[in-house]
Order: C-alpha cells, then structure tokens, then sequence
C-alpha cells in the first residue's frame, strides 16, 4: 500500500487520533477494504496494566452507521473491514472506551463511475 | 469466494503496518458508557458458557464457510494477526450478521464482535487479538436467518510457549 510512513513518524499524532486508509481509486460496486488503527493505550498493549480499552467501535457514511465492533480487552484497536463502494460521502470512524473517552477521525469517500 | 480474494484478505496484516492516512479531526470528549456491549458475553469464562451465554447451545457445527488465518507470527505481546473471510452471501434477504472472535484459553474466551451486513459486501474482517496462552481460536458467524457457522480451530502457539 503506497501510504504515508508510519503513524510513528507522524508529529501530529495525538491520543484517540483515528487513521483511516482507503484505495487511491474506488469505482462504484468495488468492494474495498478499509484500514483502521487507533492511537490509544490499547493499541501498544491489549488488556494493559490499567485495563483501558475500546469498547465499541463502528463504521459511518454520512452519518449512518454500516457495521460495528464490540470488542474485549484483548482486541489491539487496528483492523480492516470490507466496505461495498456505493456513493461518494464522509466516511467516519468512531469509538468509545471502557473509561468513557470517545473518539472520531473522517475522511473524504471518492467513488468514480 | 475465490482463492485470490481469501489471500487478499489473509495479507491484510502486513498491509496495515504501513497505515498511516490522515485523519481529518479526532474529537474526544467525555462520555457515557458504550450502551449495548455485551458484558455479560465478554464475562463468560470458559467456551461452554459463552456458547450457551450467545446461543443457548453448546456446540456449533464446523463450516468449511467460514475460513480464519493467523496471518502474521505473535508478537512479543502475545497478539497474532487474524483474518476471518465468509462464504456466504451479503444480500439484504441473507447476509451475515455477526462474526465473533473466541480465545479458547483467555480467561474470557470472547474476544469481539463484528457487525457487519449487505453495506460491507463481504463478511470478513482482520483484527489483532492478544492470545492469553497456547491454544485454539476460533470464530463463529451469524446470519440474519439465525444458521451458525464455526471456522476450525486454529491452534496458536508462541515460539517459546508458556503464557502471558
């Protein structure tokens, strides 16, 4: 994948910072894949000492929710999921811990005819 | 599914080491718990109990429908890379719904939901999962018609064994 370095490259990173990749091209009926990581205390340690994790996480399109995570402790907050390319819109991420903190990142869904 | 298309998905773990996309934004604030998680599920302590907590069942017939990859070695943390690809369709009137991931030797064997439905236009997912000790993983789809599906077992074991 022809993407920036690595989120530890990144200056700007900051807690709770979704990064979402997506397919240079996406033509409509493509069945993409979406590649989420999460910058939270789960993500270098799973069932970490202060027990902090993400419950829940779920896939948005302009506002309407399209599958979602329940996830354990023992769940490292990166992942990928398929995504059918229907229409152009925002794509969001969201999610929320165990401690109540919540998050989002967005970013533009492009799909060409 | 074909063969192409499973590989593709199985090769997803090396692919997301090199994520890095911009974010536009990433808002945090306070807020309440997550309604809706399943807590009593995520409590179970043992596969029997968590089947039974899920389906009332328990046992779920294997299904060669359901293909689950280690796709990467475990990592000092003991997390592998895992990728789960469904054979069936994604159709509004037959779709999967749920794939849950199961660590048979985690003090609470399951380890997460996925919801999915026609939106995705395939049941599959790649996540990384902490392995509490050498043993088998599984996972288990739900289609909206409520018919289960169990992948085989995968047994996973860290070069040096032992547990975390």
């Amino acid at each position: 994948m022809s993407l920036l370095p690595t989120m530890t490259n990144r200056k700007s990173m900051h807690y709770g910072e979704v990064l979402i990749s997506l397919p240079k091209k996406i033509r409509k009926g493509e069945i993409i894949e979406v590649q989420v990581q999460i910058l939270h205390p789960a993500q270098r340690i799973p069932g970490n000492a202060k027990g902090i994790f993400i419950q829940e996480l779920w896939i948005a399109m302009d506002g309407s929710k399209i599958c979602y995570f329940d996830w354990s402790s023992r769940i490292a907050p990166d992942f990928a999921v398929p995504l059918l390319a229907e229409k152009s819109g925002i794509l969001s991420v969201h999610w929320i811990d165990n401690q109540g903190k919540v998050g989002s990142g967005k970013r533009t869904f492009t799909v060409s005819v | 599914m074909d063969r192409r298309v499973f590989l593709r998905w199985s090769a997803m773990g090396a692919s997301l080491v090199s994520l890095g996309a911009s974010a536009i934004g990433s808002p945090i604030a306070l807020a309440a718990d997550a309604k809706g998680w399943p807590a009593s599920a995520f409590a179970a302590t043992n596969v029997n109990e968590l089947l039974h907590e899920l389906f009332h069942l328990r046992s779920v017939p294997e299904s060669s429908t359901v293909r689950l990859q280690i796709t990467g070695p475990m990592d000092e943390q003991r997390i592998v890379p895992v990728s789960v690809a469904v054979d069936h369709p994604m159709r509004e009137d037959d779709h999967i719904v749920r794939i849950y991931m199961i660590v048979d030797s985690n003090p609470q064997p399951l380890a997460s939901i996925f919801h999915c439905g026609p939106k995705n236009g395939r049941a599959a997912c790649y996540q990384r999962v902490q392995v509490h000790q050498d043993g088998p993983i599984r996972a288990i789809a739900e289609s909206n018609r409520g018919d289960l599906f169990a992948s085989a077992a995968l047994t996973v074991s860290s070069p040096q064994g032992g547990k975390k």
